[in-house]
């Protein structure tokens, strides 16, 4: 692999954002394609943060930076990734449910999620359940993403799940949660589709829910 | 009744004066403030603590011995789920977390989530034990951060791990029942008028403390777990309820 990848991937598990774009653009003059530029260089790096972070030997701060790397790199690869043909695998509407106004852990996802190249429509916090469904139909997503950090507000989802299958988006769009108080045995008794517990593991399973 | 108490230090003074007053011997254990936010480890510290007091209590003479383990936990971000005793029933109030218990009931609490957009509570526990906002602890935090992470990356840390703050229009201040602390009321007013939030006060209470400590445990407000079962989340207000727990993960 080419060395400049390599300082990508190492510069954004740094959370060095600047070096990342420059590093970036060196590939690109390079002649090095985005596509590779993506996958072997910024990704790379975000896929080994986010397995650190699953391990316990990095924290929210570094995931935030490292993610924050990453979408300043794409921002210079968009262009050409468009140029290149990489097409988007889906389109994701995330949002915190009604009542919620915590955002970290959705802002991570969007990142993720848009690292992988998905299109994410992030409808931000204290979103009501007619929102999430009213946006999924205008940009006819394939997944709606709920985020909660509070118990108080967690149930808010089965009222997402109930009025999705009440609607004739029932069976086109499945329906991810995910944030610190959720566990699959929550997503399991509300009936929605998928639960993962980080955020690398959702951008993961969201871009797996898009191919299939 | 002989009671062993678990709980978190932000309570310590309410649970302290009602230990000191009751008729009954009660033991405390006492975890540090904060571990909500990593609820493997807070789920972790309490069985081990549990293990502990069941294990001591058979060393223990008969009449010494305790008969109920309460935790100072509500739900606290499923800190709770999952735990079992294995001789002793243990007591653990129905609510999200301490702020019900400071409250005197989840009701109460509810009832003001409801009310409020984005309430931030503050009371003389939290600013004691807790990392709370002012002007100074977000100093130190973007200092930290600076040290940490680089000069380019501290502002963006500041926003983005406190972007909640954004979107809450009032901070609470619960009293504390025992005495007056008019520095921790400034400083709360303070950080109200710093961050632009509604100040307002809520008279603390005692009662859901007292009746925690003491029962009687009413179905209402507290799940009784006996041995043999284990606290599960319940996903309604009742939060939490008690399952048999399976011959083969016994």
């Amino acid at each position: 692999m080419s060395a400049i990848l390599t300082d990508i991937s190492s510069w954004l598990q740094q959370g060095r954002a600047p070096k990342v774009k420059a590093c970036v653009q060196q590939a690109l003059d390079e002649g090095i394609p985005a596509g590779d530029i993506l996958e072997k260089g910024l990704l790379d790096g975000m896929n080994i943060i986010g397995q650190k972070f699953k391990n316990n030997e990095v924290f929210v701060p570094e995931v935030l930076i490292a993610a924050r790397a990453m979408t300043k790199g794409i921002e210079l690869l968009r262009p050409y990734l468009v140029t290149e043909g990489v097409e988007e695998k889906g389109t994701v509407v995330i949002g915190t449910v009604k009542g919620d106004l915590h955002d970290i852990g959705k802002n991570l996802v969007r990142m993720m999620m848009e690292g992988k190249g998905l299109k994410v429509i992030d409808l931000g916090v204290d979103v009501p359940v007619e929102k999430y469904l009213d946006a999924a139909r205008e940009n006819n997503a394939n997944i709606i993403a709920c985020s909660a950090l509070l118990t108080t507000t967690m149930t808010e989802m089965r009222e997402v799940v109930e009025a999705v299958k009440a609607s004739e988006l029932n069976g086109k769009v499945k329906i991810m949660i995910g944030g610190a108080p959720i566990t699959q045995a929550f997503c399991d008794s509300i009936g929605a589709d998928c639960y993962t517990p980080d955020a690398a593991s959702a951008a993961d399973a969201a871009l797996a829910i898009c191919a299939s | 009744m002989r009671t062993a108490f678990i709980g978190c230090m932000v309570m310590n003074r309410e649970i302290s004066h009602l230990v000191s007053e009751s008729q009954n011997p009660i033991r405390t254990w006492w975890l540090r403030q904060g571990l909500h936010d990593t609820p493997d480890i807070l789920r972790h510290e309490l069985q081990r603590i549990i293990d502990e007091i069941e294990r001591e209590n058979e060393m223990l003479r008969e009449n010494q011995r305790f008969e109920v383990i309460c935790l100072g936990y509500g739900l606290c971000s499923n800190g709770v789920v999952g735990l079992r005793p294995r001789s002793l029933p243990l007591v653990i109030p129905r609510c999200d977390d301490c702020i019900s218990l400071f409250l005197g009931s989840a009701d109460r609490y509810r009832k003001l989530f409801a009310e409020h957009k984005g309430i931030y509570w503050y009371n003389p526990g939290w600013i004691e034990q807790a990392f709370t906002p002012s002007t100074e602890n977000y100093r130190v935090q973007r200092a930290q951060y600076a040290e940490l992470y680089g000069e380019e990356n501290a502002d963006f840390l500041m926003e983005s791990t406190n972007s909640w703050m954004h979107g809450y229009e009032s901070c609470g201040y619960i009293t504390c029942p025992l005495r007056r602390y008019p520095e921790y009321e400034a400083y709360t007013k303070q950080a109200a008028q710093d961050f632009g939030w509604t100040y307002f006060e809520e008279p603390g209470e005692m009662g859901y403390f007292e009746a925690l400590l003491h029962g009687p445990w009413d179905e209402e407000r507290f799940l009784v777990c006996h041995p043999g079962e284990r606290v599960q989340a319940d996903y309604s207000n009742k939060k939490i309820c008690a399952v048999k727990i399976d011959e083969t993960e016994a």
